[in-house]
């Protein structure tokens, strides 16, 4: 059987306007150069003093070398190239001709891909480029060769994990405030795990060649090292593709999917790591859970035609689909169950090790944040819905009962540590407060309060996804019944 | 192939409706005017039609199948061709339309056959290998043109295809379209040049503030033409006019006439033999236009965005 292998046409006119941009053929041309130099003058430096028989056959010099080798190619495939692919992703989103891609049959999952896989490629070239400064650090001797080998490894998976996580805001629609929100949540989930990582692989203050050669030895190390970039990678390319998609399709189930797969995958790591550092994972994946929720909660859109029309036959499979559904409210349904997964792993590593109040307290601090956003979500969605005065009043209601409960926070708080209860105003605004004891009832609370709003506003999505006919009930759907209005 | 839209309703930030209850039909081998006011809502449904957006309620049905449930299928038969034009630096005419080719699902020669068929149709066979920002305004209308086309829609959305052309080039255009029309495709095609749209249009959709107009125009069954003659023979004309066949009326018109005949070449080129035979040889004649822009003019009056 003959194997047709066909380049996705994305990924073949990125590179066709790659290889024509003048930023990246003149970076490519100066990348040598660069190193050269570079080189020169570490070695020279590095061989300052030392007679020609201690440069032949005497000290290592390899690690000055490798260090700036390592730099620079990080520079060019980190920051230069998905700086470049971001850009040129941001002008073409905001123009009508550069988004006639979206009218032919590529899905936004291949366009996503094909932008990533170009500016990987042009990364591979920028690595290939580096490899004699690698190889001359190697035989300058006091590098191993596995080192030498995984550093240009990592540098292309870095640079591709950067280009995915940059490609998101520039493949938004939001607005820029929501773009650096995004940007910034993900960029502190992905900042926690590279701390984990670092944990796991016990690499504090280590050079690039004893990092490279403790994930070599450590398998822990090693899935580290690779989990990282990989899932960010994964992540970010399934995020941006739902960003990229139709707003009527159901494009968040594979984003949901994929969500859950990395958070499947990075489990291992709250294991392998120390109990400190464990619990940023915890605070990694609340974040994740919060930004979920808030992105949900602040877009109050229904469930998408899509999404029903690819709604599963068996009424069981339904319900338990309705989390990965494309919707505000399955987001935020989603958002809970993705945060009481974290909690329950975070939970079960705390049983086995040790309890941790710092922990504790940032934990209960993303649920007040994720319950008011999936608050506010819940019945934005319900006054969309038709249901705007009852929306108003549980809003009001809502609102005073916060007021209400800060208050008596803050009045607790003045009383127990009064002497600094006004330097403490700023950080109560931001719910940080040190009685402990007391924010745990009034998250539990708010969480009750946030969960029941959102069964309130879940009551007329969930009535359309469980109702709704769909093309997997029938095999074909019936036009005629699918009688859809947006609100 | 029957495209319908039904009731589409779109709502932009604060309330604004581009788009109020639209509803209207075509079929193949139909071209339609979309004509309307600045604002009126035209280019915001054909995005709609082209899947770039999303109508608040309402649907559009391709033989009964809905372009908004069924994206992927909609866009195998959808040529979309937007008034924003083509221009990069870095991108040749020929690997534009390949890369459309490619996304649009064709594979192995059957690229190079579409990208070759369509370049040779449009006329931009000499300019395969110039950058888009390098070509006019007309060739990058027949570069866009050229890229609705490269996978044989069925059904082509034209948005101000002759905005800003030359008189040439919109002649040119002209002939493609009704090429396109006489080929089978639902076109439907908007512009503010009415003339123009009366001369290639089998009938025309009014749309202002989102709404359909209760005026269709549909292509006549008889046409007015202009004729004049040498001075000596244009003032005893008219009893001549009247007594050819084919000329159901006919009036003095300024220094001519105007007759009421059958629409059609054939029918114009009958009424120009047999008035030769009647030694009445014009120095002008002309099919009259401007009932579009009439009509335009009679229901919109008034009420522009």
């Amino acid at each position: 059987m003959k194997l047709k292998l066909q380049i996705n046409p994305v990924t073949l006119k990125e590179l066709r306007q790659l290889v024509r941009s003048r930023i990246i053929l003149w970076g490519m041309v100066a990348l040598p150069i660069v190193l050269l130099i570079a080189m020169i003058v570490v070695l020279s430096d590095d061989m300052h003093g030392m007679s020609p028989m201690e440069v032949m056959y005497g000290n290592s010099l390899g690690e000055g070398p490798l260090n700036v080798t390592t730099l620079i190619t990080a520079i060019v495939t980190c920051g230069l190239i998905p700086l470049f692919t971001c850009i040129k992703t941001m002008i073409e989103t905001s123009r009508t001709n550069e988004r006639l891609e979206f009218t032919t049959a590529l899905t936004s999952s291949q366009i996503a891909s094909g932008k990533i896989a170009a500016a990987a490629i042009i990364s591979a070239i920028a690595v290939a480029l580096a490899m004699p400064f690698f190889a001359l650090s190697y035989l300058m001797r006091g590098i191993e060769l596995s080192t030498t080998v995984a550093i240009p490894v990592l540098l292309l998976l870095g640079g591709t994990a950067t280009t995915a996580l940059g490609l998101l805001p520039a493949c938004s629609r939001r607005s820029i405030v929501w773009k650096i929100l995004l940007l910034i949540l993900l960029g502190v989930a992905v900042w926690l795990f590279s701390a984990i990582v670092v944990a796991v692989m016990n690499i504090g203050n280590s050079g690039v060649h004893e990092i490279v050669a403790s994930i070599l030895l450590s398998l822990a190390g090693a899935f580290a090292a690779i989990f990282l970039p990989v899932a960010t990678t994964a992540y970010c390319r399934a995020q941006a593709a739902a960003e990229l998609a139709p707003p009527h399709t159901d494009f968040n189930r594979p984003l949901r999917i994929t969500q859950l797969v990395v958070f499947a995958a990075s489990v291992p790591l709250v294991f392998a790591a120390d109990e400190e550092e464990s619990m940023l994972w915890g605070i990694a994946w609340i974040a994740i859970a919060g930004m979920i929720a808030l992105c949900a909660g602040f877009s109050p859109t229904p469930v998408t035609r899509g999404a029903i029309l690819h709604s599963p036959r068996s009424k069981i499979l339904r319900v338990l689909a309705f989390p990965f559904a494309t919707g505000s409210v399955p987001s935020m349904v989603f958002a809970i169950l993705l945060a009481t997964a974290a909690a329950a792993v975070m939970a079960l590593r705390t049983y086995i090790t040790l309890d941790f109040d710092y922990a504790k307290k940032i934990i209960v601090f993303m649920y007040e944040c994720g319950a008011v956003a999936i608050a506010a979500g819940a019945l934005a969605r319900m006054s969309l819905a038709g249901n705007a005065r009852i929306a108003n009043v549980i809003g009001k209601i809502g609102l005073a009962y916060i007021v209400i409960v800060n208050l008596f926070i803050f009045l607790a708080e003045v009383h127990v540590v009064s002497e600094e209860a006004l330097a403490l105003v700023p950080c109560y605004l931001f719910g940080v407060v040190q009685m402990f004891e007391v924010h745990v009832p009034i998250a539990v609370a708010m969480g009750v309060g946030a969960v029941v709003l959102l069964f309130c506003a879940a009551g007329i999505d969930f009535t359309r996804w469980w109702k709704a006919p769909t093309r997997a009930s029938n095999g074909n759907v019936n036009e005629d019944k699918l009688v859809w209005r947006q609100h | 192939m029957k495209v319908e839209v039904t009731n589409l309703v779109k709502t932009f930030n604060r309330g604004f409706r581009a788009v109020d209850d639209l509803s209207f039909s075509f079929s193949s081998g139909e071209v339609i005017g979309f004509v309307g006011p600045n604002g009126a809502g035209k280019t915001t449904t054909m995005r709609i039609m082209a899947t770039l957006d999303t109508p608040d309620s309402g649907d559009i049905t391709l033989d009964g199948v809905s372009v908004l449930d069924h994206p992927d299928e909609a866009h195998r038969l959808i040529g979309f061709m937007p008034d924003d034009l083509p221009s990069r630096t870095d991108t040749t005419v020929d690997e534009y339309i390949d890369f459309f080719a490619r996304a649009y699902g064709l594979r192995g020669a059957a690229i190079r056959r579409a990208v070759e068929g369509v370049e040779d149709f449009t006329g931009l066979t000499g300019f395969r290998d110039r950058t888009l920002n390098a070509l006019s305004k007309g060739m990058k209308q027949r570069v866009s043109l050229a890229r609705a086309l490269v996978h044989d829609p069925a059904v082509l959305i034209l948005d101000e295809p002759a905005n800003g052309l030359d008189p040439r080039a919109r002649i040119e255009l002209r002939e493609l379209v009704k090429a396109l029309g006489e080929n089978g495709k639902a076109i439907l095609i908007s512009s503010h040049i009415l003339t123009e749209l009366e001369e290639m249009c089998s009938s025309s959709v009014i749309i202002e503030r989102g709404r359909r107009l209760k005026a269709e125009v549909e292509a006549s069954s008889e046409v007015w033409i202009k004729l004049r003659f040498l001075p000596a023979v244009n003032e005893n004309a008219l009893p001549i006019l009247l007594e050819t066949p084919g000329v159901i009326a006919a009036e003095p018109s300024g220094n001519g006439w105007r007759v009421k005949t059958a629409s059609g070449d054939e029918a114009a080129a009958a009424l120009l033999g047999k008035l030769s035979a009647r030694n009445l040889v014009p120095i002008l004649f002309e099919p009259e236009l401007g009932k579009l822009e009439d009509i335009f003019m009679h229901v919109t009056k008034g009420n522009l965005a």
